[in-house]
């Protein structure tokens, strides 16, 4: 089936060492308000690939039908754990994956909206941890999931299925209570901007009530997931910076300035900004561990 | 959600809508002792949704919209909405006695599965998933 027909789309790279197939495609429009996006992968490694995963305003879900990946802690290497299909929840830290050999899996990037309601659980009990699959959706759940998208025929199939899967899961789901989705939404629109003094006195309730339902629904309190949303939108920006552009870029994405910048860069990277765009790799291929 | 009925966690709510919300909610609030849980604000001065609470119970509230006909609620000023744990089963039983059905089930933009009948005289009714008292 050519791309076009499919909706899918196709990122190869291949170098001596290293090669991968990302594969991509619109999630049914149903899902807009819960799915940031899909991405299949096939990669080959011949010695260990290491990418940074820095922090951002989801929860992936990565079932792979291979071998396992390995996520190490960013701020705690000595932290490893081993998974085939897991999530991870809401991290302020950055992870590190490793893998030698092959890979092959699809992973589900939920919005905070989505991940609430996909997994009707206390999201500050999941953050800042990747949990298995199984132990989130049952062992048999999660078994059929991975086996489904293992069996299917072509990528076009596994977008197919992950559409159907998560459309009936997420209806029969909890939504997240509205005076949090308001609040999320308000902060994701302004790029981690609002103060929580607006937003609780915009919802009349209290700071400490808005943060207490907040940090339970969405994984961490406001003021944690504003500055993970104001990163998120400069390293969007980062490719356009240029030497002198750093402090407008700064200032630009809400941050005091160069300094305060840098210093979240470094929290949430372990890297200085300009290390972090050095490290980007080719052809959609991520960050470099 | 049997454990809760159990222990009389409130699953039903009266729905009131006001053309000046926000100054109703302030006079419910000196008049009758209601206590603001969360104001959600909508455009304009309006209220999208509210919840106040007086003791264990709960009502919900907002602004009225413009008649839409795809949504009862936008101009019924009182209603009920109720929480039930299997909304399939319910809306299969309302349809099949012949409730009259106002809004089909479906996915509200706020993320409950609702949906709204007439009863046998024609009182507003909304039966959903979205459970204000829910733990977190």
């Amino acid at each position: 089936m050519p791309a076009e027909a499919s909706g899918v789309q196709v990122n190869t790279h291949r170098s001596d060492e290293y090669s991968w197939a990302l594969v991509t495609r619109a999630p049914d429009s149903r899902l807009a308000p819960y799915v940031i996006d899909y991405c299949g992968y096939r990669e080959r490694a011949l010695t260990p690939m290491r990418r940074l995963q820095p922090p951002f305003a989801g929860v992936p879900m990565i079932v792979t039908f291979g071998p396992s990946i390995d996520i190490i802690n960013g701020n705690l290497p000595t932290e490893r754990g081993v998974f085939r299909s897991f999530l991870a929840g809401l991290h302020d830290v950055h992870v590190v994956t490793e893998f030698e050999g092959d890979q092959i899996g699809f992973q589900v990037n939920f919005t905070l909206l989505g991940a609430f309601r996909f997994l009707n659980v206390t999201m500050s009990d999941i953050a800042n941890r990747c949990v298995g699959l199984g132990d989130l959706l049952g062992d048999a759940a999660a078994g059929r999931l991975a086996g489904a998208l293992h069996d299917a025929n072509d990528w076009a199939a596994r977008f197919d299925l992950m559409d159907r899967f998560l459309l009936d899961r997420l209806g029969r789901g909890r939504p997240m209570s509205p005076d949090v989705a308001w609040a999320l939404k308000c902060l994701e629109e302004s790029h981690g901007a609002r103060s929580i003094g607006a937003l609780s006195r915009d919802l009349a309730c209290s700071r400490r009530t808005l943060i207490q339902r907040f940090h339970a629904q969405v994984g961490l309190n406001p003021k944690a997931v504003a500055g993970i949303l104001r990163f998120a939108h400069a390293i969007k920006h980062i490719h356009a910076a240029d030497e002198e552009g750093w402090a407008d870029l700064a200032v630009g994405c809400g941050y005091y300035d160069q300094a305060h910048f840098n210093r979240d860069f470094r929290r949430y990277t372990g890297r200085t900004p300009r290390e972090f765009r050095a490290s980007l790799l080719p052809d959609g291929g991520g960050v470099g561990g | 959600m049997a454990d809760k009925a159990k222990i009389g966690v409130p699953n039903v709510f009266p729905c009131l809508r006001y053309d000046d919300a926000p100054k109703a909610i302030e006079w419910l609030n000196e008049t009758f002792g209601f206590e603001k849980q969360f104001v959600v604000p909508g455009e304009n001065n309006t209220v999208a949704h509210a919840q106040l609470r007086l003791g264990p119970g709960m009502i919900m509230t907002g602004s009225g919209g413009k008649p839409d006909s795809t949504n009862p609620w936008a101009t019924e000023r009182f209603g009920i909405y109720v929480v039930v744990p299997d909304i399939e089963a319910h809306y299969a039983r309302a349809k099949a006695v012949g409730a009259k059905i106002e809004r089909p089930l479906a996915e509200t933009e706020y993320g409950s599965r609702e949906y709204s009948a007439r009863d046998c005289e024609g009182n507003l009714w909304s039966f959903g998933t979205y459970d204000p008292y829910a733990e977190a």
